[in-house]
């Protein structure tokens, strides 16, 4: 279903941005072609850099359900898959007991999908014969190998089987998106089922589109000094880098604030919506007191000419 | 850039796998494909096979989706795209030359060896059987060449991936988890057989963190390229792995290492002229670690690795109280000294007699064996 939606990569790429994702071609490239291909998405990048809006923007575009599995450390297969209510069961076992209903058929009931939590993965399989879902498994990375190797047979097949209830399988199987932050290696054989991405922050004019479409009522002249700042910022060597995610939030700080112009003052006052940590603020000031102001206007005056020069 | 080595390996690959006038794509994409395998990237035949079926869904004659359709299918990690870039630039140039032209084209920018040009008798899998030969295990790290370092750190890797570095299988009780029949049952009888309380059981997941000191002063000058290496692979296959460099002071050097790897990691700290050659201070340098970063780091269990071969110019008793505080903290202090690997070593210089006191594991470290044996230690201490 989801395939069928947008015939060229172009499209697709439209179809993006309509919803204020913007992608450059190569990641538009890649999704359209995991989309046809129905093989999973694999997206590596430093944290707060779109990797998981991806999903969520593919299920928008859908209007189909978006399924997410939360990777942790210490997750297994029925966090994943499904697991009985075994409360559930033994009240209703104790509720027999009074009367006289036989066995099989107590066995039958307590175990039917009633009494079954479904998981996301099962859920994903089960949803898609209904509508177009997006699973998301979110940060695989945080997760063991024993769990790679189940989710690799899991998305091999798109098929779960319940002794108790028989195999569910999926018609149209979902689009499947992973996301990972790079802080181990994800073993190879996963790899090799996807298509792999690399989501790198975002160069200066694409930053500047997100910005501008997402902080509604933004100037243009702030949401440049903005992103050139951060383009900056990013090339310092900090504990955190900062994501996409920071720049809104800044850029949605500032115009709250009904800041015009950036300022070292307005900077360090504002400095925790880009640095979480206090290394990374101390840096950064430091690398302010080295550059100075007249630096900073300079290079968005610069910036500026590329974009409308 | 991708360095020289890697940029001549990859054209030997082509040479050997070159495009060929009347081959279609597929062919092309098979010789492609080996040219990648053999600089190094995980290419198998069924991802070759899958390029080519994503080939259908573009338009070929855009170099842009030809590109990102390949690298999709081909590049595994953040680092292999640099080479991916470079390969595919030299193999799939411009326009479709006979093969003549374009030979003399790569010939020109090969370096050829002193044995002429590289063959078929050059093996796909470059791996010299070192592993197995006792006399390298043993070869002290700061006798290798760069070669012999390059093999040395591809075991390294291996061997590090391949420790069990999982958690356990062990279970215990909680609030969560799996149910345990076991105890609900037992508790039940409390109750006259009635199930009235569900005991659960969740997989024991105590998992210590990393935190490795590497002492690159003086005289740990030949061993630093290839600790660091070593710590560079930990900080891949371990999650939770912090990496510092130290000798007159401390400094971290975790994300660096991610960002540009080992060899550009070293040339930094050169070019910003961290003390390098001169001697160590480790007590100084563990003071700083104690109250800059110590805070942020011990959040739960943590083991400390102090690589360093004890030799100290700075004040021993400032070693002493440092090294106490950061014993009291860690869970566990390793101490890997280059050194110690003489069967009659006796520590003898003021420096490692006063950290031994805050010492719970004191290992040699000098060749593989004892990296070996080193890897082997670690997991039972990751996981308790």
């Amino acid at each position: 279903m989801l395939q069928n939606l947008y015939p060229t990569i172009e499209d697709l790429e439209q179809g993006m941005q309509e919803k204020k994702y913007f992608a450059d071609r190569s990641l538009a490239t890649v999704v359209f072609l995991s989309l046809k291909m129905g093989k999973p998405l694999f997206i590596e990048g430093e944290p707060g850099v779109g990797k998981t809006e991806i999903a969520k923007v593919l299920a928008a575009m859908t209007g189909g359900r978006l399924i997410r599995l939360q990777c942790y450390e210490g997750i297994d297969a029925s966090m994943a898959l499904y697991e009985w209510n075994y409360q559930k069961q033994i009240i209703r076992i104790k509720m027999e007991e009074k009367h006289d209903i036989g066995a099989s058929e107590l066995e039958d009931e307590i175990f039917s999908e009633k009494y079954l939590l479904k998981r996301p993965i099962m859920e994903a399989v089960t949803s898609s014969n209904q509508q177009p879902v997006v699973l998301l498994i979110d940060e695989i990375d945080r997760a063991d190998e024993e769990f790679e190797a189940f989710l690799l047979e899991a998305l091999s097949d798109f098929q779960v089987t319940i002794p108790e209830l028989g195999t569910f399988k999926s018609e149209s199987p979902p689009a499947v998106v992973i996301t990972s932050n790079q802080t181990r290696e994800v073993h190879p054989a996963l790899k090799r089922r996807c298509f792999y991405q690399w989501l790198d922050y975002p160069a200066f004019t694409r930053e500047m589109e997100i910005v501008k479409a997402k902080v509604v009522g933004i100037e243009e002249y702030l949401a440049g000094q903005v992103c050139s700042f951060m383009q900056k910022i990013r090339e310092f060597q900090l504990v955190k880098r900062p994501g996409v995610a920071e720049t809104l939030d800044w850029a949605s700080a500032l115009l709250a604030l009904n800041t015009r112009v950036l300022s070292k003052e307005v900077i360090n006052d504002t400095l925790g919506c880009i640095c979480k940590y206090r290394e990374d603020q101390r840096k950064v000031q430091m690398e302010m007191e080295i550059m100075g102001e007249k630096v900073d206007i300079q290079k968005v005056l610069e910036q500026w000419q590329q974009v409308h020069g | 850039m991708l360095d020289e080595e890697r940029q001549q390996k990859v054209l030997q690959a082509i040479y050997l796998h070159c495009r060929r006038r009347g081959q279609d794509m597929l062919q092309n994409l098979l010789s492609f494909g080996h040219v990648l395998k053999f600089s190094g990237l995980d290419v198998t035949l069924s991802g070759i096979l899958e390029a080519f079926k994503s080939l259908q869904y573009i338009d070929l004659a855009q170099r842009e989706y030809f590109y990102t359709a390949l690298e999709a299918s081909f590049v595994r990690s953040r680092d292999e795209r640099e080479l991916f870039s470079f390969a595919f630039e030299q193999f799939w140039m411009a326009a479709e030359p006979g093969k003549s032209e374009e030979e003399i084209h790569i010939r020109d920018k090969m370096v050829f060896t002193p044995d002429g040009i590289p063959g078929e008798e050059q093996k796909e899998d470059y791996q010299p059987g070192y592993s197995a030969d006792p006399l390298w295990q043993e070869k002290d790290f700061d006798h290798l060449d760069e070669d012999e370092i390059e093999a040395m750190i591809a075991l390294v890797e291996k061997m590090v991936s391949r420790l069990s570095l999982r958690k356990t299988r062990r279970f215990r009780s909680g609030n969560k988890g799996k149910l345990d029949w076991r105890r609900t049952m037992s508790s039940s009888l409390r109750s006259g057989g009635e199930l009235l309380v569900l005991k659960r059981k969740k997989r024991r997941k105590k998992k210590a963190k990393l935190v490795v000191l590497c002492d690159v002063s003086g005289s740990m000058e030949n061993y630093s390229r290839f600790l660091l290496e070593f710590v560079f692979a930990l900080q891949k296959a371990v999650s939770q792995v912090e990496s510092f460099v130290f000798s007159t002071s401390i400094a971290k050097i975790t994300y660096l290492l991610k960002q540009v790897g080992v060899k550009k990691a070293l040339q930094q700290l050169r070019d910003f002229s961290f003390d390098w050659a001169g001697g160590t201070n480790i007590g100084k340098s563990v003071e700083e670690f104690n109250n800059i970063y110590a805070p942020g780091i011990f959040t739960g269990r943590t083991i400390v690795v102090i690589i360093c071969d004890g030799w100290d110019r700075g004040d021993v008793t400032v070693l002493s109280k440092q090294m106490a505080a950061l014993h009291r903290r860690a869970w566990k202090v390793v101490w890997l000294n280059p050194l110690a690997g003489s069967t009659d070593y006796e520590p003898t210089c003021k420096g490692m007699i006063a950290a031994l006191p805050y010492v719970d594991i004191f290992l040699p470290f000098h060749n593989f064996k004892t990296l070996k044996h080193f890897g082997a230690i670690l997991p039972q201490h990751l996981h308790r």
